[in-house]
This record gives C-alpha cells, structure tokens and sequence, in this order.
C-alpha cells in the first residue's frame, strides 16, 4: 500500500521529454505542465493535483495521433490513513476521450506494540466510450511487526478485473521487509500472484476432440529491491527486480526470469526547484490491468513554496571561524562507554577551556589534537550535560552547534545528551 | 612501622575515595570551593537549601553544580541562590513524576526538562514506556528538541511515541543530532523536526507500503505512464 505523505506542499512539474514503451520502444516528444497545491507536512494533510498536457501518442488504434491529456487528483494521509484517487483523460483529435479512473486506499492500526494490522483496496475503472468499460478491484491485508530494526510485513489479497469482455481472478501472497541503513531506506519484497489467462479454445478429449473453452493459470513472483537514499541536494530511488514466472500461457512457457527496475534521481538546485531524471522498466502488473513499459523522463519540478531539505548528517559542521566566536563541539561516542569531547576552534586559537556539569564547572583546558581540534583529556559520561567554552580567555560561550537554554544565572548554556 | 604504614594506607584511600567518579561532584571540595567564591551570606543561603533538598530526598549534586556554575560567571549572590532554589523545586517535582526507584542522574534530566517547560505527566509517561531502563538520555535528548524551538507538545509526542515503537538510545540521540545538523544548515527548527521524525517514526512503516512498487508522485497518484496501452489492450500474460 503505498503511503507517503506529500512533501511538496505546492509544485509544477514539466516534463520535456519522454520515451514510453508498450512491449516495443516507441520515441516520442511529450510535454506536461502539472500544477498541484497541499498542505504542509501535518498529523492529516489533503493535497490536491492536476496535469494538463498533450502527447503524441504511439498505441495501436492512435498511432501518429496528437491527443491532449488531463489529470485530476486527491489525495488523504494521516497516520492511520490513507487514500488518494484520480482521473485521468485522454482527449485524442477526432475521437472519444478515454477516461481511467482510480481510487486506492488503506488503513493501519498497531495492535500491540510491535506488531500492527494494515487493510489496503483499490479499484480503477477505464473508459473508450465505444468498447465496454473495463474494471478492476483489488483488496489486501496485510501484518507488519518489528524485529529489532527491522520491520516485516506479511499478507494476502484477492481481486478481480473485468476487461468488458472477460472476468480475471487474482491472489496475490507478498512479504516484506524493511530496515534503515544510515540516510538509506532498504526494503526487499516477494509478491507471488496467481490468475487466469484470456480464454481460448481447445480442442479436448480423445478419440472425438471437443472444443473447449480453457483458460490457462498464470503465476509469477515478482521480487523487488528498493533503496531510497537522500544526499544533501539529491534523492535518489533505486528500484530493481526479477519477475520468476512459475504458470503462464503456452506460448510463453520455459522463458527464464524477467528484470525490471528503475532509477528516479531529483536534484534540488534551489529550495523551490528541482531537476528529475528517471527510467525504467516496468512488467505488466496484472492485478491493475497495467501493461509493460519503459520510459524514461526528464522534469523540472517547482515550488510555490521552500521545500525543506535534510541537511546530511555526514558532514561536519563547516562555519566560518570568525576570531572570538563561539566553537562548534563533537562528541563521540567511545568504546570503552562514554564519549570524548572534541571541540572546532579557529586556527588561530591558542588556548581552548571547557566547564560544565561534567568538570563541576571549573575550567578545564583542552589539549590542541590538530589544526583547529581540541580534545578533553577524560570521558563524558553517559546522560545529559550541561557546558560552556571559552576561547583565548574571552568571555565563556555556549557551543555554537549545540541547542542553549537560559541558565537562569543571567546567561545562556549549552546541553548535550551523551547515548 | 607498621603504624606509618596502616597511616600511609588510609591516607591513599582518603585520596582514593575523595576523588570524584568522572562526571561526579567532589562534595567537599565543591563546598570549599563554594566558599571560597560566594560571599558569606550566599553560601549560607544556598547550604539551606542544599540541607532542605537532602531532606526531601532529592539529589545535591546538581544543586552544588548550579551554584558553582553561577561562580563562573561571577553571577550575583541573590540569583544564585534564587537559581538554586528553583532547581532544588524541580528536582522534588522531577522525583515525584519519576518514581522513587529514579536514579539521581534521571531526577536531574527530569528537572531539566520541566526546566523548558515539559509537563510532569510527560515524564511520567517516559517513566512508564521504559520499565526497567533508564530515562536519562529520552528526557535529554527531549530536552535538547525543545531547546532548539520544537514546541513542547510536538516534541513530547514524538518522544514517547519513538520510545513506544522501541527506539534505543542512541537512535533518540541520532534524531537530536540529525535535527541539530539540519539546524546549522539554516533550516527551521519545526521543519527540521518535522522531517526527521517523519523518518524516524514512520520510515520503516512507510517504505514497506512502497513495496507495492506503485510509484507515486508527490499528491498524485500515478496511474501509468502516459500514452500506453490502455487496459482493455493489454495483452494478458506477465
């Protein structure tokens, strides 16, 4: 089930230039201007957008024609909910617009601690206007339960789709798991999906063969790894697969495993805009009644408003090291428990002291490890403390990277929490 | 002889146990210097309330910290003794909402996080999500997000809610820093917070809904790429 609040509170998006294939590769030129609006990240966000477009589209009966695109969509997230449903039109020259419409949602619930139930449905509707509307329904349940760091999600679905013409069953069986990996976020998954094929006539039975309708059992499991890792200006998505057919048409049987992936990369060039590249490969996703493509697609996304980006957590402090401010302290964590407390200071500081709770506020001068290093000779012990610096006998500061609270002495002091 | 030597023997002990376990306050040293500094009226003052608080049962330690921080400022007696005074209250109140099994060190968080304005019921709160283990670094690291401006309520929430999904230690002290870093960078505290605790309460849960492999973009869904085969064409094999 997908759920990912909106961290865009307002965007456009435009997309200059688009490669899409339905099982063969087509080229073709596609521009689309999206203007969309949303809360700020909250407990519960609405968010609202719409696409206007046009393409030249490259499907069988629309070969060479221009058609003109729309989007509509709304979308729901809390903490234990989600839905998001949208239309879609495509409005060739002369002919019927085609409508598809879809609507997901989901809920979670933690049932105890560690553990949590989560049910999920989604269901689209598609329409020509001259062939019979085509429908799908799909609908999950899914455990999710916590194992040290990392989380596992296990569960079962049933759904259907109707192409106007055909019923298709689907059972789907997926499991998951998830973990943090420093910035990254992993995730590896197994879907199975079992469902029928198009019915076809066979002649059956011996010594009078009959005609017959069948409908051949597909299965197949689709295994997927994702890392999502943000880097300062950059995110990044990587996403890849392997589809292992088990049970398919005969035609396509003793075929070995399909890959897929892709690969989404947003590069933040100021606050309020970012440059997309992605591509990939998409399988047919019959649950949905989608079918294979690749694409690949380069954007430039704006914002109404500043998006804010999570500075990386691997970069040291870097600020200028103006003579007489305030230094920035690091504390690291050390084997033995505890942790040294090294502190940045100009290059031209000669003399470096630290008091705090953990000295009983009486000055202790720290020794120089290297060009702009200082380091306290003793171990922080775990818990929190409270500290000041002072620089080349000046005046005793808080540290300039660590949060300060008033000392109710007159003055201002910084505290650190020691793991 | 043997006298020097038990003599000699005591007095390396005497050494040995005056000297402070790191991190501890030398309590007679601490008072000599406490006398040394404050003016005769304000060390009376504040052994009053030393004396007072170690009847309540609440630590000194942090009490004799505070005054001898005011020292290094040179802080005029009254304040000290007044800053005193307010902690040795928060101490009682912290012990209180912390159980009287707290240890001296979690007393002493917890005074410091009524200090920005934490409620007692939230460290009562922390107290009961974490049976058998010790508060000092959740209520700490509680501390240091209200000190950056997260507001209290936000910041309590998120606390108790990581500390109910089994976060350690270091993980909450990784969210202080991840927030401090995004801090430095100019970013605002709340959207600091607010991305951070995004990931860091609901990241795990929320990238296994992704898994369905739907990618989405941001408030739409994404039903396909544009201009493919609709679904009444797609041929039906996987």
């Amino acid at each position: 089930m997908p759920r990912r609040r909106c961290a865009h509170p307002a965007w456009i998006r435009s997309t200059t230039a688009t490669l899409i294939a339905d099982g063969r590769l087509h080229v073709r030129a596609l521009l689309l201007v999206a203007v969309g609006a949303g809360t700020t990240p909250a407990h519960a966000q609405w968010n609202a957008g719409a696409e206007l477009g046009g393409a030249h589209v490259a499907q069988p009966d629309l070969r060479g024609r221009v058609a003109g695109t729309a989007e509509v969509s709304v979308g729901f997230d809390s903490p234990g909910v989600m839905l998001r449903g949208s239309t879609a039109w495509t409005l060739p020259q002369s002919e019927q617009a085609r409508v598809h419409a879809v609507i997901v949602g989901g809920a979670h619930r933690g049932v105890t601690r560690r553990l949590g139930l989560e049910v999920s449905g989604s269901g689209s509707v598609y329409d020509e206007g001259v062939f019979p509307e085509a429908m799908s329904a799909y609908a999950a349940t899914r455990a999710r339960a916590r194992v040290g760091q990392l989380l596992v999600r296990a569960g079962v679905g049933i759904g259907a789709l109707d192409d106007g013409v055909n019923a298709y069953p689907l059972v789907t069986l997926d499991a998951a798991g998830a973990t943090i990996w420093g910035d990254a976020r992993l995730v590896a998954s197994a879907t199975w999906h079992e469902t029928q094929g198009e019915p076809r006539i066979e002649l059956v039975g011996t010594p009078a063969p009959v005609a017959t309708t069948v409908r051949d059992r597909l299965s197949y499991t689709d295994a997927l790894l994702t890392a999502f890792v943000p880097r300062g200006q950059l995110e990044l998505d990587v996403r890849g697969g392997a589809r292992l057919v088990h049970e398919t048409i005969p035609l396509e049987r003793h075929r070995g495993p399909r890959m897929f992936g892709s690969v989404d990369a947003a590069l933040w060039i100021t606050p309020r805009a970012a440059f997309g590249v992605s591509a990939g490969r998409a399988l047919s996703d019959l649950a949905r009644g989608l079918p294979e493509a690749r694409y690949a697609s380069v954007s430039l996304r704006v914002r109404w408003k500043d998006v804010p980006r999570a500075a990386s957590t691997r970069r040291r402090p870097h600020r200028p090291m103006v003579r007489g401010a305030a230094p920035d302290v690091l504390v690291e964590r050390h084997a033995a428990g505890g942790a040294m407390l090294r502190v940045l200071a100009g290059r031209s500081t000669r003399r470096l002291e630290v008091a705090g709770t953990f000295t009983a506020w009486e000055p202790v001068v720290l020794t120089r490890e290297g060009e702009g290093l200082w380091m306290l000779p003793t171990l922080l012990p775990s818990g929190p403390h409270r500290l000041m610096v002072r620089v080349d006998g000046g005046a005793w500061q808080p540290p300039a990277n660590l949060p300060s609270l008033d000392d109710e002495l007159g003055g201002r002091v910084g505290i650190i929490t020691v793991p | 002889m043997m006298r020097s030597f038990l003599v000699f023997l005591t007095g390396i002990a005497a050494v040995a146990a005056a000297r402070p376990a790191e991190g501890q306050v030398n309590t007679a040293a601490a008072h000599r210097r406490l006398q040394h500094a404050l003016d005769a009226s304000t060390y009376r003052a504040v052994r009053v309330v030393f004396d007072s608080a170690q009847a309540r049962g609440v630590p000194v330690e942090p009490l004799i910290n505070r005054a001898l921080q005011g020292t290094l400022h040179r802080t005029a007696g009254p304040r000290i003794r007044d800053a005193v005074a307010t902690l040795a209250d928060r101490l009682v109140v912290a012990k209180a909402a912390l159980g009287p099994a707290a240890s001296d060190a979690e007393i002493t968080a917890g005074a410091n996080a009524l200090a920005v304005g934490v409620p007692r019921e939230t460290l009562s709160e922390i107290r009961t999500l974490s049976p058998g283990k010790a508060v000092t670094v959740p209520l700490g690291v509680l501390t240091e997000l209200v000190a950056r401006k997260v507001t209290v309520g936000r910041a309590s929430q998120m606390v108790v809610a990581l500390l109910r999904n089994g976060a350690t230690a270091a993980q909450l002290v990784s969210l202080s820093n991840e927030v401090q870093h995004d801090v430095n960078a100019g970013m605002d505290a709340e959207d600091a917070f607010d991305i951070r605790t995004r990931g860091a309460l609901g990241k795990i849960e929320q990238v296994v809904g992704e898994a369905d492999g739907q990618r989405t973009s941001p408030g739409v869904v994404q039903t396909r790429p544009l201009g493919t085969t609709p679904p009444a064409r797609a041929p039906r094999k996987p």
